[in-house]
């Protein structure tokens, strides 16, 4: 599927550049996630799916800690983030600093796009790169320009954000993940706020990262994106890690009950053009 | 009417007029710019997450907003020489005009604040942006542009506010026609006159804000998400 | 300490009387502004040219005009065209048409927001006119006025303080009088501001129960059977 994978061989070598571990958070009653813990190896494509409500945004958000957490850690790059020991050896929130730098090897794109509409979408991408990696302004410029070319936006590099469409705002929001030059990109539902004809393009620029390698971690309802192009398929149930595994096997083959009940619709109108030639089938999916 | 600008004296009169106009206008921006200054970090604190600083900026506001500027005038005037400082009184009604509009535009930018989408606060700290680089490329210049209308709107509050630094020896407007007048014995005429002035400020500075406020929302349309 | 507390002593009944003289005339003045204001914002919604355009400049002049200004014309104004008036009524008048003008306003914005459709609701069963303003207009007006006009209060309240200039021996008067005679400066003006403070408050906070109180019909979870 993607060039120079090397397959199960080089996933034993590398360390995991994402490594989640019994991740617990409750709102008093409310269990949001309970003990969930995967890896992501570099290269990996690993998409989340579930219903809504399952708590894939929150788990998502846990990686980089803009969602903090009761119980369990998240390693990025082998080195623990959002929490450190006190004297005494209590569990206490890092300093800010040492947030702020690993987070500068992940990268996010969002349902809601968030950019920033006060500037053009060339400062939209460069700007981080100035402020957080300390390149310079006219460097910073060249490299954004660069990368909006790349998901084809560079004739839209002095528009303001909202004037573009939806399928070209979250193009740019991708672009700003890329230009830093991520280790990961998270992704939070990239598609769910586009009117269904814009979704194709973000998916394609999407598919292209994945065929390039880029480590990539998907909450997503696009099924057919999550079959075709992930590594690897989490199915999440009210908190709850359900079943994880190839998209083969958790579409078709599922161990559990609950994920052979979510997919089944998706599964039965689908199954069929799974098989079909590139180019025929519909893009969108419709569970 | 041709008598009005025809004898030198009266002449005279119309230029001290309008040099104490020029006063009224130094004074009122100097207390818009300090006020602006002290209104964004009693504005954070008035959004903060630690109550003791939430508590002290809601009551920094509440108080500057609930005495009568005079009586802030008059405190300062006569408390700034009690802590040693002996200011010149422009300086001294600047600071009082500043500490009390910065009251009401810390309401204002807290308005503009609020109406920013959270998720743009998220983007930034996802890609590593501090506290302070998120306020300062982020956040303010969309609070300013959100609440500009408001702040030019107290622009023109405190020109007219400013009529009270006259009470602690400013040679602004009011008080150069309060001496004209003494002069001149011709009430009517000249405290009409520097009302007249203050409306044709007043209009400029409407024009102005609209003028304004155009621009900063040049290609910057309303958040419709 | 026994210095501040003879000073109360002595100055006590003037005090009490700056007071009583503040209170009256803010209440007295708002009166009028309100009385006056709801004339005009009347006049702006529903009157012809004829009747806008004086009003308007009126507004726009007792908005645009600082009212140190207007008391000044008027104080000492008044004596040069025959119109001698005592420190309180010139106060007073002072007060009453400054407000006038901003609660023109605030009515003409209320007027304004009142859905045409209930309007054409109540002409189309044929209520009278009064009926239409008491049991139409006014309770939807009065809904959407008062967090505006309760601003604007204590705005007249802060306000009653710009009078002393004009020597009416309100509060600030008093107190500036007793600082002048007694070279304490800070202490009589800080527990002034204590005391502006104090009051302004209490009435932000009587004004928000009113709104609470007001607005009952406004919010859906109130509504009968919906």
């Amino acid at each position: 599927m993607r060039e120079g994978m090397a397959g199960a061989g080089q996933s034993l070598e590398a360390p995991p550049l994402i490594e989640v571990a019994n991740v617990s958070k409750w709102f008093g009653a409310h269990r949001v996630l309970s003990a969930v813990s995967f890896a992501v190896r570099r290269s990996e494509v690993v998409c989340i799916i579930g219903p809504s409500g399952s708590g894939k945004s929150t788990l998502l958000r846990c990686i980089n800690f803009l969602e903090e957490y009761q119980e369990g850690d998240v390693y990025v790059r082998g080195k623990l983030i959002g929490y450190a020991s006190d004297a005494l050896g209590r569990r206490i929130r890092d300093k800010e600093r040492n947030v702020e730098r690993l987070r500068r090897d992940i990268a996010m794109v969002f349902q809601q796009f968030n950019l920033w509409p006060h500037m053009t979408v060339l400062d939209n991408v460069a700007q981080p790169l100035i402020l957080v990696h300390r390149k310079r302004p006219r460097e910073a410029r060249e490299l954004a320009r660069q990368v909006l070319e790349k998901v084809g936006l560079a004739a839209k590099i002095d528009e303001y954000p909202l004037r573009l469409s939806g399928g070209q705002q979250q193009r740019v929001g991708i672009a700003r993940a890329l230009a830093v030059e991520p280790a990961v990109i998270l992704f939070d539902e990239p598609t769910s706020s586009l009117d269904p004809e814009l979704i194709g393009e973000v998916l394609q620029v999407m598919k292209e990262l994945a065929r390039e390698g880029m480590t990539m971690v998907i909450v997503t309802h696009e099924m057919h994106f999550a079959a075709e192009v992930a590594d690897r398929v989490i199915f999440l149930d009210h908190g709850v890690k359900v079943e994880e595994g190839p998209p083969k096997e958790l579409f078709f083959s599922p161990k559990s009950e609950r994920t052979r009940r979510f997919l089944e619709t998706w599964v039965e109108r689908n199954s069929l053009f799974l098989d079909r030639p590139a180019g025929g089938a519909q893009m969108n999916s419709v569970v | 009417m041709s008598a009005f600008f025809g004898t030198s004296p009266l002449s005279q009169s119309v230029a001290i007029l309008l040099i104490g106009a020029g006063t009224t206008i130094a004074v009122s921006l100097a207390g818009n710019a300090l006020g602006l200054l002290i209104a964004v970090p009693v504005c954070f604190m008035r959004l903060s997450q630690a109550r003791a600083a939430r508590a002290m900026g809601i009551a920094y506001v509440s108080f500057f907003r609930g005495v009568p500027l005079l009586v802030q005038l008059l405190i300062v005037y006569y408390f700034l020489p009690a802590l040693g400082l002996d200011l010149p009184p422009f300086v001294a009604a600047a600071i009082g005009l500043g500490v009390c509009t910065a009251a009401y535009q810390a309401e204002n930018l807290r308005g503009g604040f609020l109406i920013i989408p959270k998720g743009q606060n998220d983007a930034a700290r996802a890609f590593g942006y501090t506290g302070v680089q998120t306020r300062r490329y982020i956040l303010i210049p969309q609070a300013l542009r959100a609440a500009a209308p408001t702040l030019i709107n107290e622009m023109i509050l405190i020109l007219k506010a400013s009529s009270l630094v006259s009470v602690v020896g400013v040679e602004d407007l009011m008080r150069v026609s309060q001496n004209i007048v003494a002069r001149d014995l011709r009430p009517i005429r000249w405290y009409m006159a520097a009302a007249v002035i203050y409306l044709v400020i007043n209009l400029a500075l409407a024009l102005l804000g609209r003028a304004a406020e155009r621009r900063l929302s040049a290609g910057y349309a309303r958040v419709t998400l | 300490m026994s210095a501040e507390l003879s000073l109360i002593t002595t100055y006590g009944p003037q005090l009490l009387e700056g007071f009583r003289l503040t209170v009256l005339i803010w209440l007295l003045g708002s009166a009028l502004a309100v009385t006056l204001g709801f004339v005009l914002g009347l006049a702006l919604s529903a009157g012809g040219p004829a009747l806008t355009l004086p009003v308007r400049a009126y507004v726009e002049f007792f908005r645009g005009t600082p009212l140190l200004a207007q008391l000044f014309l008027a104080y000492y104004g008044g004596p040069s065209i025959g119109i001698t008036l005592d420190a309180f009524t010139v106060g007073l008048c002072g007060l009453g048409l400054y407000g006038a003008a901003y609660f023109a306003e605030i009515f003409r914005a209320g007027f304004a927001s009142i859905p045409a459709g209930q309007l054409e609701a109540a002409r189309s069963f044929s209520l009278s006119r009064r009926a239409r303003i008491r049991y139409i207009i006014l309770p939807q007006l009065l809904v959407l006025a008062v967090p505006a006009s309760t601003n604007l209060l204590i705005i007249l309240l802060k306000d009653t303080a710009i009078l002393s200039i004009v020597t009416v021996p309100e509060l600030t008067f008093q107190v500036t009088g007793m600082t002048l005679e007694t070279f304490t400066f800070v202490e009589p003006f800080a527990a002034l501001a204590a005391f502006y403070w104090a009051l302004t408050e209490l009435v932000a906070f009587l004004g928000r129960r009113a709104e609470l109180r007001l607005g009952v019909y406004l919010r859906p979870e109130m509504r009968g059977a919906e």
